[in-house]
């Protein structure tokens, strides 16, 4: 009897709906990346995006490169790190596979601290790094790499203190209430990180540290509007991650992007990579810079999209509506285009204006090449040069091309399955 | 100033045609700019593209997913407008209470009380969207065309068994519970009901009717292939059906072209088997076809129809059908003709006038050249330029491919007026002027110039152009009925309610040309 | 012969779902209708090979 490949793929998508709906994202260490990942290889940094070799390396992933090797003091300067990196004594890994993420260039070293987010239904973890404006946008600078050392030395290990004294921090009830006030949880999580920054306030003033670093820790939350960017990301892949890997399923687990290349991963065909170049980012520039100055696509942060969040949810997020042309109807559009592409949507993250429907879950990779609807990404665009910090924000859809690739890629490992099945006796 | 003409190619960036067209006229008013199209890359498109001298290698870049635009003027300011193309193709905004949805499917889930899709998306592209309308339970009202015979059949039956419709494909006009759908008139509500395979058919009987003082239950639209032999009339049927079955439907009409032998038996024998009163009108069927035994009455015109209508529901006519007194006006338009003048040339935007009116002229024995000719009519070789007695459908396919239909925009029955009337053989013009939703929105005004320039310039070339015209439309149009016959009257057009009559006055001026030319 | 469907239409006058031109829902919601307008787009032509796998798995 031969395979059924489309009921197949239908059984395995609802099982990726189901897994991805499931998801219960909570918030329980923050601390080393090496601590966390016993296995992280020597002298290798982590970064965003399908893998790369130097050579290849985008401007703004090379200046966070140089600034890691710096930060984990592995090269005394700029040169050295360099070199090292072009000899390869300095490795390079992607996150994803590690079941780590990063924004934009998204560097990850040992001594860097990550958010820790378990997703309590599947018991499995996901880390995210700190999110900041300089050293992940390519800046190598002493004040760059002062912002990750403060992270490190003063606000990171106050938050650790503070979540394993209140045994974890369930996101899922932020995350929707977020969606409920206007987020959309990638470009803008202001009402994440507030809800956060209440939620950590009186566990910090507890955790017994020093007055100082207290009032270090809760400036950082209260002045840091992208400060939940880092744990929706985390949340995201730990939500992302549980979906992983189900035979026939054409759910897509991961969109990560380097600045070369955009890159995705389907849940039926783990471990693989489907790429294309990175697209260009249609966006609005910071007073100091222009058109042409940035880059190209980056870093792991479209994994809030995977999930359904980000420019799925545009259609909630009024605030950031110039990065759409202005109108709600258009910022609408862009939700209710999204569930032409996805298996289903979510029962309990809901999209108020749109009459609090679900958000689009799960990108079919069937559907976006039989629609051409691309998925709809929000952004940040880093500099085109290594050395520079943030250069404005926008939008991007990924190249077809990835998803065509996944689906020849599909239909050649399953449907071939089929066409030996059909020769049993 | 160089020359130059220039294509940009937007990929996989869809406008409906009507948005395009208008694109091109904008952008072809523009200072130096000689000829402008707009367009899907289809590969007729692409073809008539090229035909106008338009780089092939360029166009063969583009995918009928993908937006042509193409430019021919001066070489600055074509370059200038491709540059800010983007500007020129924002669309306006919908304004809709409902909203636009991405889908159906998206639609439904809104308005899950929908029972009718209104399909006008391209041809190749209509059966898909139909099929998935009938699957999610949707009557169709499809006014696309070029959709293959075998879907149409298709579409049909699957639509019949699941107990919906399908109104078309090249359905141009339906009323469903006083509501009108695509181009269709205010009409009053009333006991008759309507089958037509005819859009202007529909729209000129239902506006005879509510200006009788009765009115229209619903008028139910086919599509113009219904009644063939292929179809075998499955729409005519499954509407017959309904309006039997409709309580508020006590007589039921048929309109149409002369249907298939086979499909006239059909249809006959299921008015005969009907269990309310019935009329017909086969526009084109010899007069000594109907079947003696028929018990329903068969009409050689719309306006005999409205008529028999009427009187199938008990209703007398609320005014004096015969309408003005033809002869008295006859002797005043002859009167000042030049010994020239003999022919007729009439302009329609509506086929089926075009064809009853053919239908006037045989049956009195005077032989007309047609685009669209009836039975025993000459047809005639080049549609763009008239010789003899012509009578021209303008909203055929050869007048309407990249431009919009005469319905909506009169460019080009203006330009043929201009035409005519320098011709010094051409004794009268016959023409229609539809109101009614969609259509322009003052269409007898787009004509008055043309119409008052023509007579003007014949006057000075010491001759006399008789303009006769119809008005199908209602007291209830957005036009103004009252103002559009005022514009048109203030020209010096003979203007009649009916093309029936006014067609007869125009036979009865060229036969009176015929007698003093003797 | 079964018309629930029809009859509905027939009773109830089109509650509309429009596919192409814009004018179409401008008129039936200028007579008071409810209708959405669907801002429909052909799909994209697509190569042999991805049409032959997307028939089979889709």
């Amino acid at each position: 009897m031969s395979v059924d490949v489309k009921r197949e793929i239908e059984q395995a998508n609802g099982e990726f709906l189901r897994r991805v709906t499931s998801g219960n994202p909570v918030l329980v260490d923050v601390a080393p990346a090496g601590e966390v990942y016993a296995d992280f290889p020597e002298r290798t940094i982590l970064h965003s995006g399908p893998p790369v070799v130097w050579r290849f390396m985008s401007g703004a992933q090379r200046g966070a490169c140089i600034g890691a090797a710096l930060f984990e003091g592995w090269a005394a300067d700029p040169g050295e790190a360099v070199r090292l990196l072009q000899d390869g004594q300095i490795a390079l890994a992607p996150n994803h596979p590690h079941s780590f993420v990063g924004p934009m260039a998204g560097t990850i070293t040992p001594s860097m601290w990550v958010w820790v987010v378990e997703n309590e239904t599947f018991r499995n973890r996901a880390c995210c790094r700190q999110v900041e404006s300089r050293q992940q946008f390519g800046e190598y600078s002493e004040e760059a790499l002062a912002g990750l050392e403060k992270w490190r030395d003063v606000w990171a290990p106050a938050l650790q203190r503070a979540v394993r004294k209140m045994g974890g921090l369930p996101l899922k009830p932020i995350i929707t209430k977020a969606l409920q006030m206007g987020d959309e949880l990638h470009n803008r999580p202001i009402a994440a990180s507030s809800l956060f920054a209440n939620a950590m306030s009186v566990p910090l003033l507890r955790c017994g540290l020093p007055e100082d670093q207290i009032a270090a820790t809760m400036g950082l939350l209260a002045g840091h509007e992208l400060l939940f960017l880092g744990l929706s990301m985390a949340a995201g892949k730990s939500i992302a991650d549980a979906a992983r890997d189900i035979p026939f399923c054409t759910g897509v687990t991961a969109m990560a992007r380097n600045g070369s290349e955009f890159g995705i991963q389907v849940s039926g065909l783990e471990g693989e990579w489907f790429t294309a170049p990175a697209p260009e980012v249609t966006g609005l520039y910071l007073p100091g810079y222009k058109r042409g100055d940035e880059g190209r696509d980056i870093g792991d942060s479209a994994i809030t999209e995977t999930v359904g969040w980000g420019g799925f949810v545009l259609g909630g997020a009024t605030g950031i509506l110039n990065f759409v042309g202005g109108t709600p109807e258009e910022a609408f559009a862009y939700s209710r285009q999204m569930r032409q592409i996805t298996i289903g949507q979510s029962p309990d993250y809901l999209i108020p204006p749109l009459g609090f429907e679900g958000t689009a879950v799960g990108i079919d990779i069937r559907k976006v090449v039989q629609s051409g609807t691309l998925p709809i990404i929000d952004t940040a665009m880093a500099h085109k040069e290594p050395g520079h910090p943030i250069v404005g924000a926008g939008l991007v859809r990924p190249p077809m091309e990835c998803f065509k690739q996944a689906l020849k890629r599909f239909a050649e490992k399953y449907t071939v399955n089929a066409a030996t099945d059909s020769k049993r006796p | 100033m160089s020359k130059s003409r220039q294509t940009a190619i937007r990929v996989n960036r869809y406008f409906d045609s009507v948005f395009l067209m208008a694109v091109a006229r904008r952008l072809s008013e523009q200072p130096g700019v000689s000829a402008a199209v707009a367009v899907m890359g289809t590969p007729a498109n692409k073809r008539t593209l090229a035909e106008m001298g338009f780089s092939e290698r360029e166009l063969a870049r583009a995918s009928s997913s993908d937006l042509i635009v193409a430019l021919d003027g001066d070489e600055e300011a074509v370059r200038a407008l491709l540059e800010s193309l983007e500007s020129w193709l924002v669309r306006p905004k919908m304004n809709l209470s409902g909203g636009t949805a991405i889908s159906v499917d998206d639609a439904l889930s809104r308005q899950p009380e929908s029972n009718l899709a209104v399909v006008s998306v391209p041809g190749e592209y209509a059966a898909a969207e139909t099929s998935h309308a009938l699957d999610r339970g949707l009557s169709v009202f499809l006014f696309s065309d070029h959709v293959s015979i075998d879907d149409e059949i298709a579409l049909k039956e699957k639509a019949r068994s699941a107990g919906l419709i399908v109104m078309g494909p090249d359905c141009g006009t339906a009323l469903i519970a006083g509501i009108g759908v695509g181009f269709a008139n205010v009409v009053r509500r009333g006991p008759i009901g309507v089958v037509a395979s005819s859009g202007t058919g529909l729209q000129e009987f239902a506006c005879l009717v509510d200006r009788l003082g009765s009115g229209v239950s619903h008028g139910l639209g086919t599509g113009s292939r219904d009644l063939s032999d292929e179809v075998g009339g499955i729409a005519t049927l499954t509407a017959i059906d309904a309006l039997e079955a409709d309580p508020g439907t006590e007589a039921i009409v048929v309109i149409s072209k002369p249907p298939g032998a086979a499909t006239l038996k059909r249809v006959a024998k299921r008015l005969q088997t009907c269990s309310k009163p019935a009329a017909a009108c086969f526009l084109g069927l010899k007069p000594q076809s109907p079947s003696q035994d028929w018990r329903f009455k068969v009409c050689a015109s719309l306006d005999d129809l409205a008529l028999a209508a009427l009187s199938l529901v008990g209703v007398g006519p609320a005014i004096d059908p015969a309408g003005l007194t033809v002869v008295d006006l006859v002797g005043d338009e002859v009167r000042r003709m030049a010994a020239t003048q003999r022919y007729l040339r009439g302009l329609f935007a509506g086929g089926t006038f075009c064809y009853q009116s053919q239908q006037i002229f045989k049956n009195a024995g005077v032989v007309v050249g047609s685009n669209a000719p009836l039975a025993g009519m000459q047809r005639i070789v080049d549609v763009r330029k008239s010789t003899g007695h012509s009578l021209i459908d303008m909203g055929a396919d050869e007048f309407t491919v990249g431009t919009p239909h005469p319905m909506i925009d009169a460019t080009q029955r203006v330009r043929r007026i201009e035409a005519e009337a320098q011709d010094p053989t051409v004794a009268v013009l016959l023409l229609d002027v539809i109101l009614g939703y969609n259509a322009s929105s003052d269409p007898a005004g787009d004509l008055a110039e043309a119409i008052s320039t023509a007579k003007g310039n014949a006057l000075k070339s010491g001759r006399y152009l008789a303009v006769v015209a119809s008005i199908c439309g209602t007291a209830g149009d957005p036009q103004d009925l009252e103002a559009q016959e005022r514009i048109l009257r203030d020209v010096g057009v003979a203007v009649f309610p009916s093309n029936v009559q006014a067609t007869r006055l125009a036979l009865d001026l060229v036969l009176r040309r015929q007698e003093e030319g003797r | 012969m079964k018309m629930d469907l029809l009859s509905d239409l027939l009773e109830k006058g089109p509650i509309a779902v429009n596919l192409g031109l814009p004018e179409f829902a401008r008129s039936l919601q200028g007579q008071g209708r409810d209708v959405i307008h669907v801002d429909w787009a052909p799909r994209p032509v697509l190569e042999a090979e991805l049409r032959e796998i997307l028939e089979q798995l889709l």
